[in-house]
């Protein structure tokens, strides 16, 4: 038992430090892919709610398509895909030239879309709650319309938002595990090299996991006090 | 880089091996699982702390850690105990397919326990009341009108968390188990090609989420029948 301990920590041949890089690069990877996600959540949503039509009927096909899709095949599709996708386009403008894509980028790519389709419909939810009347006032003060998104409906909308993206933030941390997959040195990725290595496969799937549990645990804290504080002057409901 | 139409219509015919088991996998996970959550959410909202911490800490390992490690926990991880080795339970343990439903059942347990806990203190007081005035015992009163109505009351969550397990059970193929996933991955090794595979077996993903939203929303329809107002022809056909 203090041998499979000792495996964990920081001593010679212990593999602590090694879980400790892994698990930054999930926090990287997870939270580059968060706020891509985020943005394309606010872009969708606008055009959900008040793009031209194609940009409606695209918005509707990327949520839909990426929410009954496994996530793990749509990063199989955009990490294999989308790089030889790439490599065939700049094959034909500039031929001979080998376009190496980095694992990093194209894991924060895939995850990003992925959680943009979520933070979709999570900024739609949250910005046609606001009250109509809102914006009318915002027109009758004469501001400009994007003046009354950004001033009024925004704030306001982030602040109901503020509960689900906590929520998907949970979701595309565990959901990032799934990048070990293609290959990326992750929390996952070095668990199951020591896992291998050391013949402790429990040991080590066991300690990816707490680490997974504490990094939620923390956030879910963090959200909780960020609602609270955004929550102020708001009557409790 | 070009998508071949021809090469996706065959390869479609070895896909849908990996359908049978995607939806076997769905299916006996989704039976199980929910089977589970009952004991979970009722440990849950337990009085004695004993069966109330322990369902916690459960469902929060559950929700706070990713499927994938869950489930390399057990098809990799037990197999490290000698215990587990010697025991009369390792044939099955060592088996890929018993261990993606285990992993996957435990999983639903946790997510659908929580709802199920939701969902109990839901149902109104007085509902429970009635029970217990005409005479019902606490175990009576839980599994003829608690439970049944707060199932009802879930089955919205029920069918997004059907959908939810139905795209998770795609990491499977990551042991071994040869699911949609796993034979698009298969055919992808074996032809060199990327997208058809991949795109034709992101088209049955998409056709079995339409199903299990469609499925549920008929019987969410049929379960509340009370709640719909009764067409002229129903009035009529009672009026007779």
């Amino acid at each position: 038992m203090a041998e499979t301990l000792a495996l964990i920590g920081f001593g010679e041949g212990a593999w602590g430090w090694a879980l400790i890089g892994g698990a930054l690069v999930t926090i990287q990877i997870a939270f580059a892919s968060y706020l891509v996600g985020i943005a394309l959540g606010l872009f969708g949503a606008w055009g959900k709610i008040s793009g031209p039509r194609w940009v409606r009927a695209v918005g509707a096909g990327y949520t839909s398509v990426v929410r009954g899709v496994p996530e793990i095949l749509v990063i199989f599709l955009i990490y294999y895909g989308g790089t030889s996708g790439i490599r065939a386009l700049t094959g034909l403008v500039m031929p001979g030239v080998n376009v190496e894509i980095a694992a990093f980028p194209a894991a924060v790519g895939a995850l990003g879309f992925i959680a943009g389709a979520y933070a979709t419909e999570i900024f739609r939810g949250s910005i046609l709650a606001i009250d109509p009347g809102q914006r009318e006032a915002g027109k009758a003060l004469s501001l400009r319309p994007h003046q009354v998104f950004l001033l009024i409906v925004l704030p306001q909308a982030l602040r109901l938002a503020v509960p689900a993206l906590g929520n998907l933030w949970l979701v595309v941390l565990k959901d990032s595990a799934l990048i070990s997959v293609v290959g990326i040195r992750d929390l996952l990725g070095i668990g199951q090299t020591a896992a291998q290595s050391t013949r402790q496969p429990f040991t080590f799937y066991t300690t990816v996991a707490l680490v997974f549990l504490v990094i939620s645990t923390i956030s879910m804290v963090a959200f909780h006090l960020a609602e609270r504080r955004l929550g102020r002057g708001q009557a409790s409901r | 880089m070009t998508f071949d139409l021809d090469v996706a219509i065959r390869i479609f015919g070895r896909l849908i091996d990996g359908l049978w088991m995607t939806i076997f996998l769905v299916v006996a996970s989704m039976i199980l699982g929910n089977l589970l959550a009952i004991p979970v959410a009722l440990a849950r909202v337990s009085e004695r702390w004993w069966l109330r911490y322990p369902a916690a800490a459960y469902i929060l390992f559950i929700r706070g850690t990713p499927l994938i490690v869950q489930m390399f926990m057990i098809y990799y991880g037990l197999g490290q105990f000698p215990v587990v080795r010697q025991s009369f339970l390792w044939p099955l343990l060592r088996d890929a397919l018993v261990c993606a439903v285990l992993a996957l059942s435990l999983n639903t347990a946790g997510y659908s326990g929580e709802v199920l806990r939701g969902a109990i203190g839901a149902v109104p007081k007085g509902l429970k009341e009635a029970g217990t005035a005409l005479g019902m015992t606490r175990a009576r009163v839980m599994f003829l009108i608690t439970l049944p109505l707060a199932f009802r009351q879930s089955l919205p969550t029920f069918a997004n968390e059907s959908v939810l397990l139905l795209k998770a059970s795609a990491i499977v193929f990551t042991i071994t188990i040869q699911d949609i996933m796993g034979e698009a991955v298969i055919i992808r090794s074996q032809t060199y090609r990327t997208l058809e595979p991949l795109l034709s077996a992101a088209l049955l993903y998409l056709l079995l989420t339409f199903l299990i939203v469609q499925g549920f929303s008929l019987l969410e329809r049929r379960l509340s029948v009370h709640r719909r107002k009764a067409t002229v022809t129903e009035l009529l056909a009672g009026m007779r």
